[in-house]
C-alpha cells in the first residue's frame, strides 16, 4: 500500500504541497494580468465557473485515479485500465513526458526567480531595472543557475515525500502566502493613492475592452479556460502523483476542492499583490510593460521598476522579498514536477528514490541546458509540453476517469460528506473533455500567440516554434 | 573487477547520463554565441538632418510649436533658430527676449534656454541641443533590431519672443514683427556588426 511507496505525514502537509505544486508564475503574474486586461471582477466570476466545469472535475479525477491506484502515472493507467491496460498505460507516458518536458526549461525560468532574488543583495535589478533580465536570462550563467535549482529539487524529491517534499513545502508554502500577503499590505499603505489605482486597474468590472470590442467572446473564454487549465498543473501526472502518497482515510473531493480554490485564493492575492506595486510607476498603461513583454516581462522588468519607484529602502526589501517568494513558488511547483518522472522510475525500475532522483535530474539538467542558452529552445519545450502532451493527456485522462476506470465516483464520495461523485463523473464524461479540446483548437484556429502559456493550448503555434527553431 | 561486479546497471545509467550532462554543459559554454546566433557589434555615431520649418510669423508672447518625428536611435537634437525681424517693418530700439523649449522623446528631457536679439541687428541665430538617451558603446545580440531604439513621441521645440512695442500707437506705424525658421540635426547611432579580425584569424 501506500506506506511502501512513501506517504504524507500529515493532510495540512499533503494540500500545502499540492498547492504549492498549482501555484506558481501564473498565479502570482499572468493571473493578475489577465484579470485586468480581460474584465477585472466580471473575469473572476467567469474564471470561477469555468474552475466548476474544468478545474474542479480534471483535477478530481486526476487525484482519484491517483489515489486508486496507489501508483506512478504509468502503472496507474495500467492497472486501471484492466484487460486494455497496455494501451490505456500510454496516457501515463504523455504525463512523465509533459513532466519532463516542463522540467527542461522549467528549471531555467525557476533560476531567473533564484537569480533576481540574489541580485538585490549587489543591487543588479536596482541598478539596471530594464536591462538586468535581458542581460541573464540566456546564457552560460541561465545554465550555472539551471543547474543550482536541479540541484535543491533532486535534493528535496531524493529525501522522499514526508522527509522531503511535505518537509520542504510546509515552510515554503506559509513563508509564500506571508510575503504575498505582506507586500499586498505594504503596497496599500506606503501609498494609498497609487495602491488604489492598481487595484482599481485589476478589479473595476468591464464588459469591453479599449477598442470597444466586448471582453466576453469565445475567444476570451477560451483564454480563461487556459489559465484555469494550466495554473492548476492538469496533465503533467503531478496531482496523480502525489494523490498517490494520500492516506486511504482521506478525502480526494475534500481536499481536491481546497487545492483547486486555495490555487485561485493565490491568484487573487497575487493580483492584489502585483497591480498595487505597478501603481507605483504608472506601468499599469504602458503597453510595452503589460502586454508585449507577457508574463516574464511584468515579473522582471515592470515590477522590478516598480520597486525601484518605491524608494531605496523599501523598493529593495519588497523586491528581494517579491523574488524570494516567486522562487518559493517556482521551487514547490519544481518539486512536483520532478516527483512525477522520479516516482515511476522508482515504481517501474525498482530503483531506489535517491538514485532515481539523481538518473532523472541529471536527465533534465543535459536536456534543459539549450533552454538555459536559447529562448528558441526554450519556447519550442514549452510548446511540446502543452500542444502534445499536457492537453491532450489530461482531456484524456478525465474522459478515462469518467467513462472508464472503475470506482472514481466512490472514491470521491468516500470519507467525506460531500456527494459530489456523479456530479463529477457526468462533468468527466462530457463538459470538461470537451471544453479542454475546444480551446485546443479554437486557440490553434483563431487566437494569436502569446508565448508561454499565453493562450493556453495552441497547435499552430507548437508547428512555428519547430519551424523557428529548425528552419523549416 | 570487483568495481564492476558491484556496480549496477543504474550506476552505469547515472554514469553514462552524468556524461551527457558534461558534455551538454562543456557544448553550452563553449558554442553559447554560435548556437544562440549572438554576434559582437559596435556602434558608429551619425547624424540625420531633420526638415527646415519656417520661417513662420512669431507674436509677441505667443509659443510657436516645432515638432518632429523622432528618427530610429536618435539620442540626441541640435537646432538652430533664426529669429528676424519681418522685412519691410521698421527697425526700432531695444531687444527682443526669446526663450527656446526643448522636448525629446522618451524620457521626455527638457532644456530651456534663453537669449536676447538686438532689434538694430534685424537678425540673430541661437543654438539648442538635448541629450535624451545615451547610445551604447556596443553589444552583443542575437538580434540587431532588440537594440534599435523606436521612439513614439515627437522632438518638440518651442520657441517665444517678448519684444518691443512700436514707436507709436498709431495704425501707420505698427509694432515690429518677427520671423522665425528653424534647422537641425539628430544625433543618432548605427550598430555596425563586428567582423572577425583578419589578423587574429590569420585570413
Amino acid at each position: 500500500m501506500g506506506g511502501s511507496r512513501g506517504t504524507w505525514n500529515t493532510r495540512v502537509g499533503f494540500i500545502l504541497a499540492a498547492v504549492g505544486s498549482a501555484v506558481g508564475l501564473g498565479n502570482i503574474v499572468r493571473f493578475p494580468r489577465e484579470m485586468a486586461d480581460q474584465g477585472g471582477a466580471l473575469f473572476l466570476l467567469v474564471y470561477l465557473g469555468l474552475l466548476l466545469l474544468v478545474g474542479l472535475p480534471a483535477i478530481l479525477a486526476e487525484m482519484s485515479l491517483g489515489k486508486l491506484a496507489d501508483a506512478s502515472p504509468i502503472q496507474a493507467f495500467r492497472k486501471l485500465g484492466g484487460k486494455h491496460g497496455n494501451k490505456w498505460q500510454v496516457i501515463g507516458y504523455m504525463g512523465v513526458l509533459a513532466a519532463l518536458f516542463v522540467m527542461f526549461f522549467y528549471s531555467v525560468i525557476s533560476g531567473w526567480a533564484l537569480r533576481f532574488f540574489l541580485e538585490t543583495f549587489r543591487d543588479g535589478w536596482f541598478d539596471d531595472p530594464t536591462g538586468l533580465f535581458g542581460t541573464i536570462a540566456f546564457g552560460p550563467a541561465s545554465i550555472f543557475f539551471h543547474a543550482l535549482v536541479l540541484a535543491i529539487t533532486v535534493y528535496i524529491v531524493a529525501r522522499g515525500v514526508s522527509s522531503g517534499i511535505e518537509k520542504v513545502t510546509i515552510v515554503i508554502m506559509p513563508l509564500l502566502f506571508a510575503i504575498v500577503i505582506g507586500i499586498a499590505i505594504f503596497a496599500g499603505i506606503k501609498d494609498a493613492q497609487s495602491g488604489f489605482a492598481g487595484l482599481k486597474e485589476v478589479w473595476q468590472p468591464r464588459l469591453y475592452d479599449d477598442e470597444g470590442n466586448i471582453l466576453f467572446g469565445v475567444n476570451n473564454i477560451s483564454k480563461a479556460t487556459g489559465q484555469v487549465f494550466f495554473s492548476l498543473s492538469l496533465g503533467q501526472g503531478a496531482m496523480l502523483t502525489y494523490a498517490s502518497y494520500m492516506d486511504r482515510k482521506q478525502s480526494v473531493a475534500e481536499d481536491g476542492s481546497t487545492i483547486a480554490f486555495a490555487d485561485t485564493g493565490v491568484a487573487l492575492l497575487g493580483a492584489m499583490m502585483v497591480f498595487p506595486i505597478l501603481g507605483f510607476t504608472g506601468l499599469l498603461i504602458d503597453p510595452v510593460f503589460t502586454e508585449n513583454t507577457g508574463s516574464f516581462g511584468t515579473a522582471f522588468i515592470a515590477l522590478p521598476n516598480a520597486f525601484v519607484a518605491m524608494g531605496d529602502v523599501a523598493g529593495r526589501i519588497v523586491g528581494g522579498l517579491f523574488f524570494l517568494g516567486l522562487f518559493f513558488a517556482a521551487l514547490s511547483s519544481a518539486i512536483s514536477i520532478l516527483e512525477v518522472p522520479v516516482s515511476t522510475a522508482i515504481d517501474t525500475l525498482k530503483l531506489s528514490r535517491p538514485k532515481a532522483a539523481i538518473l532523472v535530474g541529471l536527465l533534465t539538467y543535459a536536456f534543459g541546458v539549450v533552454a538555459a542558452i536559447s529562448e528558441d529552445w526554450l519556447a519550442l519545450y514549452d510548446e511540446i509540453a502543452v500542444n502534445v502532451f499536457i492537453v491532450l493527456g489530461a482531456a484524456v485522462a478525465t474522459f478515462f476517469a469518467g467513462w472508464y476506470a472503475k470506482g472514481v465516483a466512490k472514491e470521491l464520495d468516500s470519507n467525506t460528506r460531500l456527494r459530489i461523485g456523479k456530479a463529477a463523473i457526468w462533468m468527466m464524461r462530457t463538459v470538461t473533455p470537451a471544453l479542454i479540446l475546444g480551446v485546443f483548437f479554437y486557440g490553434g484556429l483563431f487566437n494569436e500567440h502569446d508565448q508561454f502559456w499565453g493562450d493556453g493550448a495552441n497547435f499552430k503555434s507548437l508547428v512555428n516554434q519547430f519551424r523557428i527553431v529548425f528552419g523549416g | 573487477m570487483v568495481l564492476a561486479a558491484t556496480m549496477e546497471k543504474v550506476d552505469i545509467a547515472i554514469g553514462v547520463v552524468g556524461l551527457l550532462a558534461l558534455v551538454a554543459t562543456g557544448l553550452g559554454v563553449a558554442f553559447y554565441d554560435n548556437f544562440a546566433g549572438v554576434e559582437e557589434f559596435h556602434v558608429v555615431a551619425t547624424e540625420a538632418s531633420l526638415e527646415n520649418k519656417g520661417p513662420v510669423a512669431a507674436t509677441n508672447g505667443i509659443e510657436q510649436v516645432f515638432t518632429w518625428e523622432a528618427p530610429q536611435n536618435a539620442t540626441g537634437a541640435a537646432f538652430d533658430v533664426t529669429v528676424q525681424v519681418t522685412p519691410g517693418t521698421p527697425l526700432d530700439s531695444g531687444s527682443v527676449n526669446v526663450v527656446l523649449r526643448l522636448t525629446g522623446p522618451g524620457d521626455h528631457r527638457e532644456v530651456t534656454q534663453t537669449g536676447s536679439m538686438d532689434v538694430q541687428d534685424g537678425t540673430a541665430t541661437f543654438t539648442i541641443d538635448a541629450e535624451w538617451a545615451v547610445a551604447p558603446g556596443g553589444f552583443r545580440s542575437s538580434d540587431q533590431g532588440e537594440h534599435t531604439l523606436v521612439w513614439d513621441d515627437n522632438i518638440t521645440l518651442v520657441v517665444v519672443l517678448d519684444g518691443p512695442g512700436g514707436v507709436l500707437p498709431l495704425p501707420g506705424f505698427p509694432a515690429p514683427s518677427y520671423q522665425v525658421s528653424v534647422s537641425g540635426d539628430a544625433f543618432t547611432y548605427h550598430a555596425v556588426r563586428d567582423l572577425p579580425d583578419p589578423q587574429a584569424t590569420g585570413e
